[in-house]
């Protein structure tokens, strides 16, 4: 057969393709020159592909808490940062946890971030008894899963899915529902999550899976002939950015919502603003630029991110990083590893977006969860759900 | 003179193919060039239309160097060459096989379909099914047909009659000579000496790439080398026949004349 | 919900993509034709294209996020397609120059113009990734008025209709071309037998570059309608690459009509399937597809030739 070379020749392609794509960057985070010791820390994230923006909030808000420390002249010693990306993928997670840990002089690390990767990178986290507080991974059985020095700042969506439930069956008064997750980690534990609440309230489900793709053309045409009140994606904005335009092209009259994954104002610039109109969004999240209590942060913000706005997670990436700080300054001068790791957990400090205090599995004490929706092309906070289906 | 080869050494890589070869043809003249498989005849022809370059030596078109023009631009100059294998384009129609001959040069497409239609009406029947599907014979005038579209005033044929049944290489003979008859000058390789001579004012004998033997049809027919190598003859009987009158007849009075006027 | 109420629907939605995975392929099934080389790096230029359209399109649009609509909007996919086009073009003229005509003059083993292939596409790819980013970049639904009319129950949009006429123009207009110009002509005869043109004064190396051009600015248009509605990234290119090269494998590659009705018959096949299986399966049917081809039928739907166009 002469064309089978071809095959090999994809076959080749692909490996290449792929091995070059988990070629992450590095970046120096600096040291400091006054004599001053220096603690390093880590960040994993999705600093590549389709949802790297979700990365770039996150590591933006590292930075940002990072240069806050590093000014201020009474902090006793000075942090440095070292990035791993992992491009959200569970295949690059253990990898990109593993450039950490072999870096000697991380003590702790903030990050992963998508639940997929966090599940993968936990494993190797937990040998080497590493510290890593993801502000991000939301699926429900993270902390289930024993891994030892695990924490998240943000509620699991467990709290998120009942939260959006109680929302679309009460404030939206949906009696059918379509249910439709990207087959994540993240995605599935949302749908999980919000599926059984949704029945509680005796709304009709259809549970449906999607890996992320381009063409949403026949599933949009599926959804379409289900005709439900409400699409609720588990997912990322890319996805939800092209399945909303191919709703919208095909004439999908009912309303859409997602959760945290695509809660980003680049959805909106992907979907096109009339494709996005009247999205709603959830997430275990408020939002900082609305926020009074955070306007510093947003200051400060903007002055080290070169005037990018904060968007999702930079706010519980930024509290993660300073409630490290703030462990490390009551560790003084026996700063590693381990130490870290144990101090952690009883860690009791005022963050912007909650107050970071730990239950004993590393689940973040009380949380919020707020509904967004796009009006006028732009991502607008409706409040908290508890207030929302209260009036 | 038309064309010329001086001292042309062509190699393929580290193969020699032609290692010094030397001829020439004048306007209107049929020459025949002869040799065993291998002799580098093929070699020759595509040497001529530009598809191999020289190693050394030169070739000459017009006394113009051939080194000039790009093999593409040859066909424009007058050279067409009609190649071993006959190579019709298998998925054009036999139509746009012709047309593919005038593809230089499209003013004189459509008079010169129907000349050469009229010339083998064979074709004519055919003009719709593709090249592909012709039969070996069909394919050969279809390939001599696409090479007369370019109005050609030199054109090489390389074995046209190979694998063809008599009858169609009578034919093809008759075809050749009617074409030179119109004034085109005429290059032809042939496994088929005996047929090559009768038509061909002069020859030129290839032996592993060197002209061995250079002559007149008749001067070719008479050598003991040429009858016992490519007429399969057997030298011993020579005696027993009388004179080389068997080529004399069909060759006709014209090609006669064209060898005087040449050596003349 | 039963897949015959959608039967329709499907087969519109199949066959809008089925027409840009056409007009992909004809870039390798031409490059093929005349070159016997599968060009792996023309995902690529559909990539670029891609940007170049969007971003030419986008530059267009008023500030404020607003869509003009009509026959604005006509105009601005008019842009779209002349800038994509352009940068389709000259992406694959560069890659000609650069990747594969350096190896061709030097006769240079098969192997060889694939590893310059992939490391033009890799090159591509991260050179996109840099300056374009690694977002998706997107470009508003510029048509307003939604479905303009049903078909037997399937409802079809201003922008699928325009992506679908224009991709079915151009798929008429090289087919013409192909099949009936001189440059069409020399095209074929290249395809069929390169030195024998040569003898009919087809100039080889010309008919070589102007085919690579004529597949980019192809890519290149397709690529901008295929970003109207799957919007453009960096990594774009290969999955839509790969099903445009299986298209052209399904109707038998270096065969221009092969390729559009390999490339219709895909998008079908994965429109009916990614309804009747799940939605996930999609790319996974195009490589089955793929498999099935060469084992089963290896000289595609309609065999090998480029002269088969006439
Ligand atoms: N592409 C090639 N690569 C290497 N050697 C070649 C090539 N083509 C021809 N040759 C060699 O060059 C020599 C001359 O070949 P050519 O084809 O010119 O012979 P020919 O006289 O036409 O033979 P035939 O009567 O069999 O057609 C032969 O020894 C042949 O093996
Ligand atoms: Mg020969």
């Amino acid at each position: 057969m002469r064309r089978r070379p071809l095959l090999g020749a994809i076959a080749l392609a692909t490996a290449v393709t792929l091995t070059a794509a988990a070629c992450g960057s590095d970046s120096d985070g600096g040291s400091s020159a006054d004599g001053k010791k220096t603690i390093t820390i880590g960040f994993q994230g999705v600093l590549s592909g389709d949802n790297q923006q979700l990365g770039l909030n996150a590591l933006y808000g590292v930075r940002t808490a990072i240069a806050e420390v590093n000014a201020d002249t009474s902090s006793p010693f000075q942090l440095k940062l070292v990035e791993s990306d992992d491009g959200g993928s569970p295949d690059q997670g253990p990898t990109a946890a593993q450039k950490l840990i072999d870096d000697s002089k991380v003590v702790a690390v903030v990050g992963p971030m998508f639940s997929g990767a966090t599940k993968a990178s936990e494993p190797a986290y937990t040998q080497a008894g590493l510290l890593s507080v993801s502000p991000s991974a939301t699926n429900p059985a993270l902390t289930t899963l024993g891994f030892k020095t695990f924490y998240r700042v943000i509620a699991p969506d467990t709290v998120q899915g009942k939260a959006a439930a109680d929302y679309v069956a009460t404030v939206l008064q949906a009696k059918k529902v379509y249910s439709l997750d990207d087959k994540s980690e993240y995605g599935t534990g949302l749908s999980g999550a919000l599926e059984p609440e949704l029945k509680a309230k005796g709304v009709d489900v259809t549970h449906d899976g999607i890996n992320p793709t381009k063409d949403y053309t026949s599933e949009a045409t599926k959804i379409i002939a289900a005709a439900p009140d409400v699409l609720y994606y588990s997912g990322y904005y890319a996805e939800l950015a092209l399945l909303s335009k191919a709703l919208k092209d095909k004439g999908f009259t009912g309303k859409i919502a997602s959760g945290d994954g695509s809660l980003d104002p680049q959805y909106v610039a992907q979907a096109g603003a009339a494709a996005a109109e009247g999205t709603y969004l959830t997430c275990p999240c408020g939002d900082a630029n609305t926020d009074p209590k955070a306007a510093s942060f947003v200051a400060s913000f903007k002055k080290v991110n070169k005037d990018a706005k904060p968007g999702t997670y930079s706010g519980e990436a930024y509290d993660a990083t300073l409630a490290l700080a703030d462990v490390f300054k009551k560790l003084g001068t026996d700063v590693s590893r381990e130490s870290v790791a144990g101090a952690f957990g009883s860690v009791n400090f005022q963050g912007i977006t909650k107050t970071v205090a730990f239950e004993s599995n590393g689940e973040v004490k009380g949380s919020n969860v707020f509904v967004y929706q796009v009006k006028n092309g732009a991502i607008a906070v409706l409040g908290n759900t508890a207030d929302l289906i209260k009036s | 003179m038309l064309l010329t080869l001086s001292d042309v050494e062509v190699a393929y890589g580290a193969v020699t193919a032609l290692r010094g070869v030397s001829l020439e043809i004048a306007e209107g003249e049929i020459v025949t060039l002869l040799g065993a498989n291998g002799a580098g005849k093929t070699t020759t022809l595509r040497t001529i239309s530009g598809l191999l370059r020289p190693r050394s030596g030169e070739v000459r078109l017009d006394g113009r160097p051939l080194s000039s023009i790009p093999a593409h631009g040859l066909v424009g100059a007058g050279v067409s060459h009609v190649p071993e294998g006959r190579r019709v384009f298998p998925s054009m129609s036999v139509r746009e096989n012709l047309l593919m001959g005038a593809y230089h040069d499209r003013r004189h497409a459509r008079a010169d379909l129907e000349r050469v239609v009229a010339l083998f009406p064979r074709l004519a029947e055919r003009i719709g099914q593709a090249g592909g599907t012709l039969s070996g014979g069909e394919q050969q005038m279809l390939a001599i047909g696409r090479a007369l579209m370019s109005r050609p005033r030199l054109i090489l044929l390389d074995e046209p009659s190979m694998g063809l049944a008599p009858m169609v290489v009578q034919t093809i003979f008759q075809v050749i000579a009617e074409i030179n008859r119109e004034g085109v000058a005429v290059l032809l390789v042939e496994q088929n000496a005996a047929s090559a001579l009768r038509i061909a004012g002069r020859g030129y004998v290839l032996e592993t790439g060197r002209v061995v033997l250079a002559d007149t049809a008749a001067g070719l027919l008479a050598d003991d080398r040429v009858r016992q190598a490519y007429l399969g003859e057997d030298v011993a009987d020579r005696e027993d026949e009388p004179a080389p009158t068997r080529g004399g007849a069909a060759a006709g009075p014209a090609h006669g004349t064209a060898i005087r006027a040449d050596s003349a | 919900m039963g897949f015959l109420d959608q039967f329709w629907q499907l087969t519109i939605d199949g066959l809008m993509v089925g027409s840009l995975y056409a007009v992909i392929a004809l870039g390798y099934t031409l490059v093929y034709g005349v070159l016997q080389l599968i060009n792996f790096a023309h995902s690529e230029v559909f990539m670029l294209g891609s940007f170049g359209g969007l971003f030419a399109a986008r530059g267009l649009l008023p500030d404020d996020g607003s869509v003009p609509g009509g026959l604005a909007s006509v105009g601005l996919v008019a842009v779209g397609l002349g800038a994509g086009a352009i940068c389709g073009g000259l992406a694959a003229f560069t890659l000609e120059r650069v990747a594969y005509r350096p190896l061709r003059r030097r006769s240079a083993p098969r192997l060889a113009y694939l590893i310059s292939a992939i490391g033009a596409s890799l090159f591509a790819v991260n050179l996109a990734g840099k300056e374009f980013g690694r977002q998706n970049v997107s470009l508003p639904d510029l048509f307003h008025n939604g479905t303009v009319f049903s078909f037997f129950g399937a409802d079809v949009s201003t922008q699928s209709l325009v992506i679908f006429a224009v991709a079915v123009a151009m798929l008429i207009g090289l087919d013409r071309l192909v099949a009936g110009t001189r440059l069409g002509q020399g095209i074929r005869a290249v395809a069929q037998d390169a030195d024998t043109a040569v003898l009919m004064g087809v100039n080889v190396e010309r008919i070589i570059i102007v085919t690579f051009v004529i597949g980019g600015l192809l890519a290149g248009a397709g690529g901008f309608l295929y970003a109207m509605t799957f919007n453009a990234s960096y990594s774009m290119g290969f999955v839509p690459g790969v099903k445009a090269f299986t298209a052209a494998v399904l109707g038998g590659i270096g065969n221009v009509r092969g390729a559009m009705l390999g490339g219709l018959l895909l998008g079908l096949v994965e429109s009916y399937g990614g309804y009747l299986f799940q939605a996930s399966y999609k790319d996974v049917i195009a490589f089955l597809v793929l498999v099935a081809i060469l084992m089963i039928r290896p000289s595609g739907l309609l065999g090998e030739r480029l002269g088969r166009a006439a």
